[in-house]
């Protein structure tokens, strides 16, 4: 019951000044908050694009996700893993907003969704291909076991093995050869999907 | 020997020592096998990567400038601070204990400024919650007010008691929960996720009336001149919290650790049980309060303490009646509400605005409180609501 009331600070106005001086302490270093937000706020949201595809949603996740950062930095103690730390919140949220997104269409239009992801484009035949297949893709990695989506996700984004080893809490030396299974499961779904397909058709 | 998968796949990546690299290379150009499985998983990667191409954008990504972004960032933290409060009433932890809290801060909190008058003639014994109404409200005024109230802080912890009646467990079916709880539970059809369904005893909450501690908190506070009936020292409010039962559904397991572990905030549970999808029934709790206890004027002094000019208060307290009715607060940000026909009665929808946007319905029907709370929208809580049998 306390809880609600154990706050006793007031509410504290923000600047930008004070974002520049919030640091983020590893057992290492000191960070500084503005450097890491400057370094990472355009990976960060093409990360979250490739899960959520709509610009916007993936700059608002990537701002949920550095507000996270400086509400509550966690203890860490080497960059790499605080970085680490920063995509694991990013690759969950944008795996949240997907699931959230999933439970709203069953109410809902499903061709509104499929709306969202075509873009107007001089050939609207083309366009509706690529929208049917980023659509696919999608179902696909959010049926996948999580980790195995965001290996995908976040190799394809172009991180290194060290980097996926401290985002994911895997050993570096395993990297290789889980992203050889998330690559086998990902084709094996997508085959049996486009199996489905053709026989419905 | 032969290369395993992951060192092939390594070798591919160029994510290998030059040692190493340099011995696969070799054992290539001679291994027949090796070489097979090289082109396949060469081939592998290819297919895939092509189909994960098509999710970055068709253009070159132009994304918030880092300025542009640090100062939406400002404004979300400021808001967030705002809103912080709604999201422990909407998590799911806390959404049993929302109707103890608030109601005790209301009760609480409103002690602090009585203006109490003996009304002989309008005894009140005790009052049961028959409906809802919402009042907005700006969180930062309350934690401000009372936030920094050592008094209010004692006054809870020394002079309020919870006494549970026993921990929560869990029970196999509609028919068992109705057995433990009393009442006929009922559930929603609408929703595919796996149920549990949670037997929580229920809990008995008092609040000893000390007029010492409230006149020390109200001179805090600067109210110094508000006098109390000296009837009310020693008296005693209570509430009865009968036995709730809880469905959930989706993924509505809070571990801080285990949120932790998944690089979630551990003291924001809400943002890893946004799937989870929750049903409260419990009898309409009582509450027994003092003659002394004019529930109209403490409503309206609480109303004036959550930022309302005591014109306000007055004027929206005469379309309350206070004797049946649970107010709720929610902060004035990110969050809507509305009147709504449900399960034949009226009740309150709480729309909050979020990355995941949640709903929290509430309703009274013969007798019995209904909080249905999830992510989604008015359609999707309508539509679950509908679908209680």
């Amino acid at each position: 019951m306390s809880a609600h009331n154990k706050r006793k600070e007031s509410p504290v106005s923000v600047t930008s000044e004070d974002l520049q001086a919030k640091s983020i302490r590893t057992s290492t270093q000191i960070l500084k908050f503005e450097d890491i937000f400057n370094g990472q706020w355009d990976r960060v949201c093409g990360v979250l694009y490739s899960i959520v595809g709509e610009q916007a949603e993936a700059e608002d996740l990537a701002l949920e996700t550095f507000w996270r950062l400086y509400n509550r930095p966690p203890k860490y103690d080497s960059p790499e893993k605080l970085v680490g730390w920063l995509y694991r919140v990013a690759t969950n949220l944008g795996f949240n907003a997907i699931r959230a997104r999933k439970r709203r269409t069953r109410y809902e239009e499903e061709a509104g969704h499929m709306e969202m992801e075509y873009q107007a484009s001089t050939d609207p035949a083309i366009e509706a291909e690529r929208s049917a297949e980023i659509h696919q893709v999608r179902k696909i990695l959010a049926q996948m076991k999580p980790r195995n989506a965001k290996l995908l996700i976040l190799r394809n984004s172009g991180f290194s093995y060290a980097e996926l080893a401290a985002t994911l809490r895997l050993a570096s030396g395993s990297i290789g050869t889980l992203l050889v299974r998330a690559e086998a499961d990902f084709e094996k779904r997508y085959r049996q999907r486009e199996i489905a397909r053709l026989e419905g058709e | 020997m032969h290369f395993s998968d992951g060192e092939i796949r390594a070798y591919q990546d160029v994510e290998i020592s030059s040692d190493q690299k340099e011995r696969i290379h070799a054992h290539l150009q001679t291994c027949k096998r090796c070489q097979e499985r090289f082109d396949q998983l060469t081939e592998q990667s290819g297919i895939v990567t092509a189909h994960l191409e098509t999710l970055k954008p068709k253009l070159q990504a132009d994304y918030l400038t880092v300025q542009k972004a640090r100062r939406l960032l400002n404004n979300r933290i400021q808001k967030q601070e705002n809103t912080s409060m709604l999201k422990k009433i909407f998590n799911p932890q806390y959404r049993l204990v929302w109707v103890t809290v608030l109601v005790m801060a209301i009760l609480a909190i409103a002690l602090a400024f009585p203006g109490v008058r003996a009304v002989a003639n309008n005894f009140l014994g005790s009052f049961r919650v028959q409906q809802f109404t919402v009042v907005q409200f700006n969180p930062e005024e309350l934690q401000n007010t009372l936030g920094s109230s050592s008094h209010f802080e004692h006054m809870l912890s020394e002079n309020v008691n919870i006494e549970d009646k026993g921990a929560p467990f869990e029970v196999s079916d509609a028919t068992e929960a109705s057995a433990m709880a009393g009442i006929p539970i009922r559930l929603p059809t609408e929703i595919d996720s796996r149920q549990q369904i949670r037997v929580f005893p229920g809990a008995s909450v008092t609040f000893d009336i000390d007029l010492s501690r409230i006149d020390m908190l109200l001179n805090e506070l600067g109210k110094g001149d508000i006098e109390l009936s000296p009837k009310l020292d020693g008296e005693q409010v209570t509430m009865e919290l009968p036995t709730a039962v809880v469905a959930s559904y989706g993924d509505c397991n809070f571990d801080p650790d285990t949120g932790e572990a998944r690089g979630t905030d551990p003291d924001d549970p809400s943002s890893y049980a946004s799937d989870c999808t929750t049903l409260h029934q419990m009898i309409s709790p009582t509450i027994s309060a003092p003659p002394e206890l004019d529930i109209a004027q403490i409503g309206e002094s609480f109303l004036e303490l959550i930022g309302m000019t005591p014109e306000e208060a007055a004027l929206f307290s005469q379309t309350v009646d206070w004797t049946t009715t649970l107010l709720i607060p929610i902060p004035r940000y990110s969050t809507t509400y509305q009147e709504v026909s449900v399960d034949g009665v009226t009740g309150t929808l709480i729309l909050q605005k979020d990355y995941v946007p949640k709903y929290m319905l509430l309703w009274v029907k013969g007798g019995i409180v209904y909080v249905l709370s999830g992510p989604g929208d008015s359609s999707t809580a309508l539509a679950i609501a509908a679908s209680i049998q």
